[in-house]
């Protein structure tokens, strides 16, 4: 007793000692599951910890004493498990040898269909582990986009004229803040200069989408009235810096303003049309420039 | 020299970049209306910057742009919102070809 008033915290550090023992034998008597001595992965009965790739379907559900871990999971009362309703019927297993990866994947891909009622195979607890997998949104092939021959014109066309419209933009990527330099600092003859170039890269890209020999007749009416449109533009943007006196600058402007709201209406037509012709683009496409999407940032 | 390389980087990734046929989206700002009918609209992220709707803009739901409310659409060509004409003010902005906005 003298030993145990002496050290305190020795006796405190035993005690506790004892107390997890315990519980240790408490836990390892109440459990039902026969204790594995090997290492495994987290919910994968039976696999090693250090070779995932001998996992065993057809192991999970017979080898074990109490059934697979998804039985014991559905069988438990604080569990409520509701299997799902869409779940890809099993495919027909006969190999009994190393686990078949591609018939895996093949299943998981597979479109849902009607479970089939009480015809559950081995490999029945697998799909009911990977049911949260959304079906029919994995695709291991690009799908096919049937058009008919005016569509494919329309859509030949459009990247053709939205790759040109895309490289003019990474050739102008700061318009806006020329055209606000020269505002700012009319008096200035560079910044002047700079916008009458931006003008005549205008007149350039109209001049160069007037002259597209694949323009399918539905659209050549419109692709015209578009590429004169910036033709139109980039001479009324040029007249904006040379206008020295306060009102004849606020007539430049409206007058390039008028211009731009007429472009603006030719764009849309173009857009509309490949609207109407059911003619989409997608994201990677150049005529993608026709639309626009919350992803297409 | 490494001093202008990093001005550069800093200046590319502060100001979303001016194109001519792109999409842009984000909350309206500022929301000035224009002398020439038109509406200049100052757009945050994501992809934000100067805008400006015009009446020939193809607008879906819910109407013009207005302070607060957020903005998805395609822009198109420069454009110059006329603020005043005595004295003058002009802001450039970029023309707003088609858009949707919230409520």
């Amino acid at each position: 007793m003298e030993w145990i008033r002496a050290h305190p915290y020795v006796s405190a550090l035993c005690a506790a000692g004892i107390l997890v023992v315990v519980g240790i034998l408490i836990v390892d008597w109440r459990s039902t599951r026969p204790v594995q001595r090997q290492a495994t992965v987290w919910g994968g009965g039976g696999t090693g910890l250090l070779n995932p790739t001998s996992y065993d379907p057809t192991q999970n559900t017979t080898s074990q004493g109490g059934g697979s871990i998804m039985e014991q999971v559905t069988s438990g009362p604080p569990y409520t498990y509701t299997p799902p309703v869409g779940v890809a019927e099993s495919a027909p297993s006969q190999n009994t040898g190393p686990y078949d990866f591609e018939t895996f994947v093949a299943m998981l891909i597979k479109e849902t269909t009607p479970k089939k009622q009480g015809g559950t195979g081995a490999d029945s607890s697998v799909i009911e582990a990977y049911s949260y997998i959304p079906r029919g949104l994995i695709s291991t092939t690009t799908p096919t986009v049937s058009r008919t021959a005016l569509q494919q014109a329309l859509y030949e066309y459009g990247n053709d004229i939205g790759s040109s419209i895309e490289s003019f933009e990474q050739q102008h990527s700061n318009m806006v803040q020329l055209l606000k330099e020269q505002v700012e600092d009319r008096g200035n003859a560079d910044k002047a200069e700079a916008v009458v170039n931006l003008g005549r890269s205008f007149q350039g890209l109209g001049t160069n989408l007037a002259s597209m020999d694949s323009v399918p007749s539905a659209i050549v009416s419109a692709h015209q009235a578009l590429a004169q449109s910036y033709i139109e533009i980039g001479k009324k943007l040029a007249l904006v810096p040379q206008a020295e006196r306060d009102s004849d600058f606020i007539e430049a402007i409206k007058t390039y303003n008028a211009a731009a709201d007429t472009f603006t209406k030719n764009y849309i037509q173009i857009a509309a049309l490949f609207g109407a012709h059911g003619v989409i683009f997608a994201s990677m496409d150049g005529g993608r420039v026709f639309t626009f999407s919350p992803t297409g940032f | 020299m490494r001093t202008v390389l990093l001005f550069s980087l800093v200046l590319t990734f502060l100001f979303p970049t001016f194109a001519f046929a792109f999409p842009f989206g984000g909350q309206v700002g500022l929301a000035v209306p224009c002398y020439n009918l038109a509406i200049y609209a100052n757009v945050g992220p994501p992809r934000g910057g100067p805008f400006i709707w015009t009446p020939a803009t193809k607008t879906y739901a819910f109407g013009a742009p207005s302070s607060g409310r957020w903005l998805l659409g395609l822009a198109g060509a420069p454009y110059y919102c006329i603020v005043s004409i005595q004295p003058v003010i002009v802001w450039p902005g970029t023309y707003i070809t088609m858009m949707g906005s919230s409520q």
